[in-house]
């Protein structure tokens, strides 16, 4: 079961993505996107008016309504709906993270401010953030360099090295790493990832198994007309042999039929090893009759599938990777 | 059924227990018209406002409704907070005769201060603070209360249920003052890992409380709804005030209520549970052996914990049962007739134009038609900014509720808003509402006001009936705009 609030409740608030959308109407995401931008002092480029949920046709005499998602949003969880992706290149983000790991490097707060994702910095000053980083920052960077860079559409990954020590401990040696980290073209300008959203970015391509990335968005595309066809049948048995030893298919089909889905966009695919995930928008609303005037919301989600035998399963049960 | 036991139905919370002396009943929440027909030497506690020419018209057999009045109600909050930092106030206001002089007096709770809050009331609206003892250390966070003599000393004490430092007793000494003789009371057995300061705090909350007797001492007990997943618990009064027993029994021992009710839902002279639980509305049954049997057939069930918020009841069809009100967070206020052997059955829909759902909810005969009307707080479209309002909603007689368009509530441009009761603080007969508001509000659009239409965080509304209405219509003098139906159409 979904939990809401209590109002202004502390502990008892339990939203979840799906339902927040409307019990905590999301402000019109154009304004969100605006403001966010302004926050870190760039320009916002293609911002439209997508309204989470808003039936189409909303105000045509004949057209009966039909729920579609808002134009493409941002995919890192960001309320900033209505950002299209922008032209961006590589030579730009390697000027970026050029400029990254030098403020790295010299502990240069003011500069890495400019790097802070945007809801960090809706929420926190740049005053607050030098403040609280110059006494806190615990981390010391003795090597921070740009081995490769690379750009697919908005996302973008960069190879850095690095030997990172403890501030506070000094006398454990710096640890050196190699590692791609991930970056999204947002507002104008290029920014990591941060460290909480790493899940809603794909790896760096360089990290995936790019073959079979086209054979899992394949079995997705089924899944989903599946989903559709409101075919629970088909749905359960695309799904991965060992959950389905766990969950039998009346329990499934009880699960699929809280949910209405209207609309879908893949926003990404991400194939590694025999894990993969597509990261999906979806439009949907509960199917309770307590709950007749709900909008129906976009949610976030990553779909997790697995290989088996060379045929992609999806994951009904989260935990390790089995 | 007889008026007198109609009477013991139905209504609002702080609802004292059915047995104290008619003297105590003038701190009680309900208009002096409802007193009147009490003949029972009884409280009656749980009657709503109003509710008293319901239950002659049905002694009587009477179905003709008396003429329905024209309603406005205008502000009377001069002395009540507008802001600042006592500026959320997340409680069902009380309003009760605390200090005897034949006016309601009023109490609340705030999130984010220092404890609940009395005010005496002058009948005029003029509200004067009366909280002195009533600061608590540490910070409250909203919750429910309750006035009722708690100790038997003819004195009203004050009942708070604080969402996150659980209930707090006042004994009062109808002067202004009050002492605190219970501090912090939460259901210690409940703790599934003592010591463990998490585990504690998933029951030391308490979202609501209501007092009644509900073991037939004589004296006041506490039903308290969980502000986490302390669920129902219920703890007897061993007459002082002082000292109280948690009750094992049959409750259900998880969840939160946002709301919680004693009322005698079934007529056996017993009071009842009734309450808005995480899983939905609920009602227990008193079996008078000292448990409670679940009696919740057709309630619903939702997908979303805490779906339901304001709860009320009353013979909202006038068949003698009692019936239940509460509050959809996201589809508004629902009604639920009781049937026969104790089940509930939906009624049509109470409030079609309104889209961004309800928290807060009270009802009374408001018109004076003799039918029991809903109050509801809310919004009409589920959009961010200063959005909420104020509805009242007129029973028609055959089941179905219309909204009053022309009462001069603020039907939005209010923060947002918790709880509502209804009380008679000029003593006219009317029924006046209380109304919490001030909690987080959502930014509205560029451009929008970022202040609520009415300053006053904490208010109250005086009911007036303005002129006979014969056409069941309520529009304000001069001003014939009145919704005829579910559509939002507008006839003039």
């Amino acid at each position: 079961m979904v939990r809401t609030g209590t109002g202004q409740g502390q502990s008892a608030v339990r939203p979840h993505a799906a339902i927040v959308g409307h019990a905590s109407p999301r402000r019109p995401a154009a304004v969100v996107a605006a403001v966010l931008c302004a926050l870190i002092g760039a320009g916002m480029a293609g911002a439209s008016q997508g309204q989470s949920g808003n039936a189409a046709g909303a105000g045509d005499d004949a057209a009966p309504p039909r729920h579609v998602l808002p134009p493409l949003s941002d995919s890192l969880d960001v309320p900033i709906d209505g950002i299209e992706p922008e032209p961006a290149t590589r030579e730009q983000l390697l000027v970026r993270a050029n400029v990254l790991n030098a403020a790295r490097l010299a502990a240069d707060y003011a500069t890495l401010w400019e790097f802070r994702d945007l809801l960090t910095v809706a929420h926190v000053s740049r005053e607050e953030f030098i403040e609280w980083s110059v006494e806190n920052d615990p981390f010391v960077y003795d090597v921070a360099e740009t081995q490769d860079v690379a750009v697919d559409g908005r996302w973008g990954w960069v190879r850095v090295r690095a030997s990172i020590g403890m501030r506070r401990a000094p006398s454990i040696p710096p640890r050196t790493i190699e590692r791609w980290e991930r970056w999204i073209h947002v507002c104008g300008r290029w920014l990591p990832v941060s460290a909480k959203e790493q899940d809603n970015a794909p790896q760096a391509p360089a990290e995936r198994d790019l073959a079979l990335e086209p054979l899992l968005q394949a079995r997705y595309d089924a899944w989903w007309k599946a989903v559709e066809a409101r075919d629970w049948r088909t749905l359960y048995e695309m799904s991965d042999p060992l959950d389905r030893e766990q969950v039998d298919f009346e329990t499934f089909a009880r699960a699929r039929n809280q949910l209405t889905f209207f609309d879908h966009q893949v926003l990404w695919r991400n194939a590694s090893s025999d894990s993969g995930i597509v990261r999906v928008r979806y439009l949907l609303r509960l199917n309770d009759p307590n709950m007749t005037k709900m909008h129906p919301v976009v949610s976030m989600v990553n779909e997790r599938w697995v290989r088996r035998d060379g045929q992609w399963y999806h994951r009904l049960l989260g935990g390790a990777e089995r | 059924m007889s008026a007198e036991k109609n009477l013991l139905r139905g209504g609002r919370r702080h609802s004292g227990g059915r047995r104290l002396p008619l003297a105590a009943a003038g701190f009680a929440c309900l208009a002096p018209a409802a007193l009147v027909l009490s003949q029972s030497g009884e409280r009656p506690s749980s009657a709503p406002m109003g509710a008293a020419t319901t239950a002659a018209g049905d002694a009587s057999g009477a179905a003709r409704p008396a003429p329905r009045r024209a309603i406005r109600f205008e502000l009377a909050s001069s002395g009540l907070p507008t802001s600042g930092s006592e500026g959320m106030w997340k409680s069902d206001p009380v309003l009760a005769d605390i200090n005897g002089n034949g006016f309601a007096d009023l109490a609340a709770l705030p999130r984010l201060a220092k404890g609940a809050r009395v005010w005496t009331g002058d009948g005029e609206g003029n509200w004067t603070d009366s909280s002195n003892g009533l600061a608590v250390p540490r910070t409250s966070c909203g919750g429910g209360l309750a006035v009722g003599d708690v100790n038997g000393d003819g004195k009203p004490d004050l009942v708070v249920g604080d969402h996150c430092t659980g209930i707090w007793v006042y004994l009062g000494d109808g002067a202004g003052t009050w002492t605190e003789v219970t501090a912090a009371m939460y259901p210690v057995d409940l703790v599934e890992k003592p010591g463990d300061e998490l585990s504690e705090k998933l029951v030391t909350g308490a979202e609501d409380i209501a007092i009644g007797d509900v073991n037939g001492d004589g004296h006041l007990d506490i039903l308290s709804g969980g502000s986490d997943e302390g669920g129902l618990n219920i703890f007897l009064n061993d007459g002082t005030g002082r000292n109280w027993t948690r009750q094992a029994s049959s409750l259900i021992s998880r969840g939160w209520a946002n709301r919680v009710l004693l009322v005698d839902v079934d007529g056996d002279g017993r009071l009842d549970v009734v309450a808005s639980h995480s899983d939905g509305p609920l009602v227990y049954l008193n079996d008078g052996r000292g448990d409670w049997f679940w009696s919740a057939s057709g309630l619903p069930t939702p997908m979303m914990q805490g779906l339901y918020h304001g709860l009320a009841t009353g013979d909202m069809d006038g068949d003698g049962k009692l019936d239940l009100v509460v509050a959809n967070w996201v589809d508004g206020p629902e009604v639920y007739f009781q049937r026969e052997h104790g089940t509930w059955q939906k009624a049509p829909e109470v409030f079609p134009e309104m889209f961004g759902g309800a928290v807060g909810l009270a009802v009374a005969d408001v018109d004076g038609d003799g039918r029991l009307d809903i109050a509801v707080s809310g919004r009409l479209q589920p959009t961010g900014g200063m959005v909420r309002g104020l509805f009242l909603l007129l029973n028609e007689g055959n089941g179905s509720w219309r909204w009053a368009r022309d009462t001069g509530l603020p039907s939005t441009g209010l923060m947002q808003t918790s709880g509502l009761s209804f009380g008679d603080i000029d003593g006219d007969g009317v029924p006046d509402l209380a109304v919490g508001s001030g909690l987080i509000t959502e930014t509205g659009p560029p451009g929008a006001s970022r202040e609520p239409v009415i300053a006053h965080r904490l208010m109250v509304w005086r009911g007036r009936r303005t002129a006979a209405s014969e056409d069941g219509s309520v529009a304000a003098p001069g001003a014939a705009s009145v919704d005829r139906g579910g559509n939002g159409e507008k006839k003039q």
